[in-house]
């Protein structure tokens, strides 16, 4: 007779049964299948879209199809703006590689809606629309519609909606698998690359353009034909040149005609109340002056705003600073050998396209919190090069002025050198930095197509702060700054950039990594770069990756490459180039196991940058040596 | 007075390669008497009790067991038993006869230990640690118990201890086996003697039998067998003392 | 007195005997902040199950027959050299309860020193991981507490075999110093030896088509593919053919098997 179980014994049996039961389980559930539910949009990190765009969609009602994606490895819902941006995110080389592939993708579902291309081809709709799962959903292309960005591509969960919003906007239906073999001719970054000759060639153009306001007869010289300067404009016949001899003249002038004013030698003193000179025609020249005596307003009143644009508020703050120079719905205006001593802005220019700055000096305040603007470019595409803006607030501040170029020019001593608002398809390139509280270049506001090539800041808060998409920054130099560039944009080039010395040489900021970081070389910063939120960034491009001094290899590799890989946020690698100890751990077979199988779950990794392909030498030995022969900063070894 | 048989060696041999530790000795082990082993060091004493045992496969012959029906046939002491360390005198005469359902205290009084019942078996002396080794071969009441040298080592007082416990076992009808040194105890305790030198089994008897071939007390009957075998083999003569 | 109390009666002394054990609780202790350590050192916890094993792989796979060693290296040659297994050769106490009780008290020590902190560091990533803003919705991903269970199960699998080669190579040692070195010969030669025949195999014998077959034949190698193929699968996307599941499988229970009832024989006839 068999004696009865005790309870222990009932207990170890059962403890027994019970594990294989959750083992077997754990085996038998499936993991993957789960699908979560989409949500808010407003809760997703959003990608895609440019805040002026943005701000365009709102102010006029217009609704822009969104998706929001849900990746395997990654923990955050990205949502985009756009169903054009998602699908060429989704389709990218390398995108599943470092987010995973994804679990479920939802698009705008615009059946049952009220939904209309309006006169403009504007899409709009009374009702929001609801999610449905994108390879689910029938989409309308190449119709009328459209949103701020360009064509709309529109979700529908209902064929039959799709057909007939295609039929009453135009455009055809495709499935979601065709949608992604679709191409949609969204500016890539390299793109961008390729766009740095012709931006600098139209610049060119555009200079010599402006240029012909010099070459205009003499008509009236002030003092000899005309007691004051303004007299002498008003006399003057358009398209000649008012001359204005050596001297003093404290007064304020008006131009509204197409005349050039020039003053090599003279001094216009505007008495300290105001601006000096207020350009409101076309094809205006004003060259060659010294001016003083500008008034000290800086930050208008915005609540003086009379606009419905929705940046009315920008424009009425940032637009009416007292300054030498204002150039006001007036395209061609050329502004050149000035020299300009200011407490508020030096050049205000709205809405003048064409206008051209250059081979000018603004001396601003030497607390830049005193003083205002250099330049300050608003609606329309400027040009500034050859200036020198010395303290002041931002030596370029620019405000939807997309496809400006600002270059050649040196900034001392500013809050930022050049500042993009709301400013895409900009060429900021070689100018020089120095000793800027906050930037040498910054961009904000998200805009796109960006090229930031070629600039070289030293001694300076930050070097070069990007934020937007689809930017192209390179060949810039960073010496001695807290932070040598941050990289607060998304699916943007940054290639061919000098980082020295810097306490910080790049903080990769975006949630969604997506840029491309190559070929640029890290020398001697504290911490050559760090990462905030998000999943792993592979500064690797095409088996190329960047030169980071410290990096090393001990498998013998000859190559361009090193074979081991780096990475500037590993608690040992980043110590590399401080101490040798760090070669010593970096062996240890603890370190190297951690390090064996990392790489398979890059998603979900939090912080990290790694190199999978270091440079051997520098990409850029040139300016390195360069930098290497300026800089008394020694390497350590 | 010597009972039935309950252990039956046949011609049993065991070889270790090109020795011969055992050769061809048939035994019957008696019950209700202590049967003794004696002889010289590595005369095969200990081989042929684990064999008897069943612990060692004997090379060729056989051992059968003739005693009553029971859970566990045979007790047996080690020559020098040694216990798990880190449990009590209690806990492991309690391990033992929980695989027999036996009463770890009754062993414990069996041979005196239920004092030193919480005391961990590390801390016992070692002729307590043969005690403890006793009462484990008692459990389970086995018919047969076989002792490896109980007192080797031992102070005077322990080993007759040790023995008085022995002889009460075999006063209990159980068949007792024995090896050991101390020819006087041995001498007192055992009913029949089995003389072993270098494997083979030269006598058996009891006591008197032997006692009366030599005349004298068993260390010289011992030494008298012995020298008759050395004799016999022309074996190189040691200073004795 | 029926066998399957016997063997209880063998499980719980060895039980009582490694409670009482100071140095497995240093053993267990060290474990767990070595694996802490490790995951932490590698991010793993903050970023999920998934990334924590990846964290932990290589050193669980060489941690865990050099812990079933530890506890199972004098498991059969210490009471052999002490004289016990004569004695309990004495008892009616058939060689499965004895070596099974045994190894059943071993086992249960083996898995409470490996599984506690593998426990320990899943809810330390429960409570962790996720994303480290709450401005974002997020989710979870493919990352699944079922797969670090699968994780679990696999590495105790892993454990239960270890440990009856352990086993195997006590009973066979017949003294404490051999006993030591057998340990350590066995311990390389699963740790190491197995993949090193492997991969010097290849291209002479093993091929492309039998790689993955061979691999899966040993302990280390059928448990790593099996984290692969039932864990980690899930990072890769694409490749899931990591070795034949039921080959590492079955691989893993065979070797189980195999020394258990290898450890059984030497133990009849040490």
């Amino acid at each position: 007779m068999r004696p009865a179980l005790t309870t222990v014994q009932l207990f170890a049996i059962l403890a027994v049964v019970l594990g294989t039961m959750v083992f077997a389980a754990s085996f038998a559930i499936d993991t993957t299948s789960a699908r979560p539910e989409p949500v808010a949009f407003d809760n997703t990190v959003q990608r895609g879209i440019t805040m002026a765009d943005e701000q365009i969609a709102r102010n006029r009602s217009i609704s822009v199809p969104r998706a929001q994606v849900f990746y395997s490895q990654y923990r955050y819902v990205v949502g985009y703006v756009g169903i054009s941006q998602a699908v060429t995110a989704l389709t990218e080389p390398g995108h599943e590689q470092q987010f995973g592939y994804p679990l479920v993708v939802y698009v705008s579902d615009y059946s049952d809606r009220p939904v209309r291309c309006g006169d403009d081809g504007s899409l709009r709709t009374a009702t929001p629309p609801d999610w449905v799962e994108a390879n689910q959903a029938h989409y309308v292309v190449d119709g009328a519609a459209r949103v701020p960005s360009g064509p709309a591509v529109v979700p529908f969960a209902d064929r039959d909606d799709a057909d007939a919003f295609a039929d009453s906007c135009g455009g055809r239906v495709i499935d979601w698998e065709a949608l992604k073999s679709h191409s949609f001719d969204l500016e890539q970054a390299a793109a961008v690359r390729e766009q740095v000759g012709p931006r600098r060639n139209d610049t060119n153009a555009t200079v010599q353009a402006a240029r012909q306001r010099r070459n205009r007869p003499v008509s009236v010289e002030v003092g000899t034909d005309a007691p004051t300067v303004q007299a002498a404009v008003d006399a003057a016949p358009p398209n000649t040149t008012v001359v204005v001899p050596t001297g003093t003249y404290e007064e304020q002038v008006t131009i509204d005609k197409p005349l050039t004013l020039s003053g090599p030698g003279a001094t216009l003193d505007g008495g300290g109340n105001g601006t000096v000179v207020t350009v409101t025609a076309d094809r205006v020249g004003v060259t060659g002056f010294d001016i003083v005596g500008v008034g000290n307003t800086t930050v208008g009143d915005p609540t003086q705003s009379n606009d419905s644009a929705w940046d009315a508020t920008v424009t009425t703050a940032y637009g009416n600073s007292d300054a030498a120079v204002t150039g006001r719905n007036a395209s061609g205006l050329y502004v050149a050998n000035l020299s300009v001593e200011t407490p508020a802005s030096g050049v205000v220019l709205r809405r003048t396209p064409g206008a051209v700055v250059e081979n000018s000096t603004v001396n601003g305040t030497a607390d830049w919190q005193d003083g205002f603007m250099g330049v300050i470019g608003m609606h329309g595409s400027i040009v500034v090069q050859d200036s020198v803006f010395n303290g002041g607030r931002d030596g370029v501040y620019l405000h939807r002025a997309d496809g400006t170029a600002v270059r050649n020019n040196t900034f001392r001593d500013n809050r930022f050198g050049v500042h993009l608002m709301y400013t895409s398809r900009a060429l900021v390139a070689d100018n020089v930095a120095r000793g800027q509280e906050y930037a040498g270049v910054v961009v904000m506001t998200n805009p796109m197509a960006n090229a930031i090539v070629g600039n070289d800041v030293r001694h300076s808060g930050s070097g070069v702060m990007l934020a937007g998409s689809r930017s192209y920054i390179a060949h810039n130099v960073v010496v001695d700054t807290t932070q040598a560039m941050s990289t607060n944009a998304d699916r943007s080039l940054y290639e061919h950039n000098v980082l020295y010395g810097n306490d910080i040489g790049v903080r990769a900021s975006t949630v969604v990594p997506s840029n491309i970081v190559t070929k640029n070389d890290f020398i001697a910063n504290d911490r050559h770069a760090i990462s905030g939120p998000g999943p792993l960034r592979v500064y690797t491009h095409e088996g190329r990756g960047n030169y980071w001094s410290g990096a090393y290899d001990l498998t013998g590799g000859t190559g361009p490459t090193l074979g081991q890989s780096y990475s500037p946020t590993d608690s040992v690698d980043r110590r590399l180039h401080q101490t040798d100890a760090a070669v010593v751990l970096r062996s240890a077979p603890s370190v190297r196991g951690l390090r064996a199988l990392r790489g398979t779950t890059p998603g979900f990794r939090r912080g990290t940058i790694v190199d999978r392909a270091p440079l051997t030498d520098p990409a850029n030995p040139g300016a390195v040596e360069r930098l290497r022969n300026e800089t008394a900063m020694e390497e350590p070894a | 007075m010597t009972g039935e048989t309950y252990l039956t060696a046949d011609e049993v041999t065991k070889t270790y390669g090109d020795v011969t530790a055992v050769s061809e000795v048939s035994l019957d082990i008696p019950s209700d008497a202590v049967t003794g082993f004696i002889g010289p060091n590595g005369s095969g004493k200990t081989t042929l009790l684990r064999m008897l045992l069943g612990v060692e496969r004997p090379t060729s012959g056989t051992v059968s067991y003739g005693g009553p029906e029971a859970e566990r046939q045979l007790g047996y002491l080690p020559q020098r038993p040694t216990f798990r360390p880190g449990f009590s005198v209690r806990e492991t005469a309690g391990f033992y006869a929980d695989l027999v359902d036996d009463d770890p205290d009754r062993l414990l009084e069996r041979v005196g230990l239920e004092e030193v019942a919480a005391r961990p078996v590390s801390g016992l002396s070692g002729g307590m640690t043969r005690l403890l080794g006793i009462a484990q071969a008692l459990a389970g009441d086995p018919p047969i118990v076989m002792l490896d040298e109980p007192a080797s080592g031992l102070d005077p007082a322990m080993s007759r201890l040790i023995f008085d416990i022995v002889e009460s076992i075999a006063d209990a009808g159980r068949a007792v086996v024995l090896c050991s040194h101390e020819l006087p105890l041995v001498e007192e305790t055992a009913d029949r003697l089995a003389v072993l030198e270098s494997g083979r089994l030269l006598r058996t008897g009891s006591v008197e039998s032997l006692r009366k071939q030599t005349g004298g007390p068993l260390h010289e009957t011992f030494t008298a067998l012995l020298e008759q075998d050395k004799a016999t083999i022309a074996a190189p003569e040691g200073e004795q003392a | 007195m029926t066998e399957s109390n016997r063997f209880w009666t063998v499980f719980v002394r060895e039980v009582q005997s490694a409670v009482r054990t100071r140095t497995y609780i240093a053993l267990g202790v060290v474990t767990g902040i070595v694996l802490f350590a490790l995951a932490h050192a590698g991010g793993g916890p903050a970023g999920g199950y998934v990334p924590t094993v990846v964290d932990t792989l290589v050193a669980v796979e060489v941690l865990v027959p050099t812990l079933a060693f530890a506890v199972g290296y004098r498991a059969i040659a210490d009471p052999a050299v002490r004289g016990e297994l004569d004695i309990l050769d004495t008892y009616p106490l058939s060689t499965w309860s004895y070596v099974g009780g045994v190894y059943a008290g071993r086992a249960l020590l083996l898995l409470t020193i490996i599984v506690v902190p593998l426990l320990a560091l899943g809810i330390n990533v429960a409570t962790t991981a996720g994303p480290e803003t709450t401005v974002f919705a997020s989710h979870r991903g493919v990352d699944s507490p079922f797969l670090f269970i699968r994780f679990i199960a696999l590495t105790v699998l892993y454990a239960l075999s270890s440990l009856t080669i352990a086993f195997l190579l006590s009973a066979l040692a017949g003294s404490r110093g051999r006993a030591l070195v057998l340990a350590l010969a066995g311990l390389l030669v699963i740790t190491v030896g197995g993949d090193l025949a492997v991969f010097a195999g290849l291209d002479s014998g093993v091929t492309t088509s039998t790689l993955g077959g061979a691999l899966a034949m040993t302990p280390a190698g059928a448990y790593r593919g099996l984290v692969f193929d039932q864990v980690l699968y899930v990072a890769v996307p694409g490749r899931s053919a990591f070795v034949p599941t039921w080959v590492a499988a079955l691989s893993l229970l065979f070797w189980w098997g195999l020394t258990f009832v290898g450890a059984m024989l030497a133990t009849d006839a040490a």
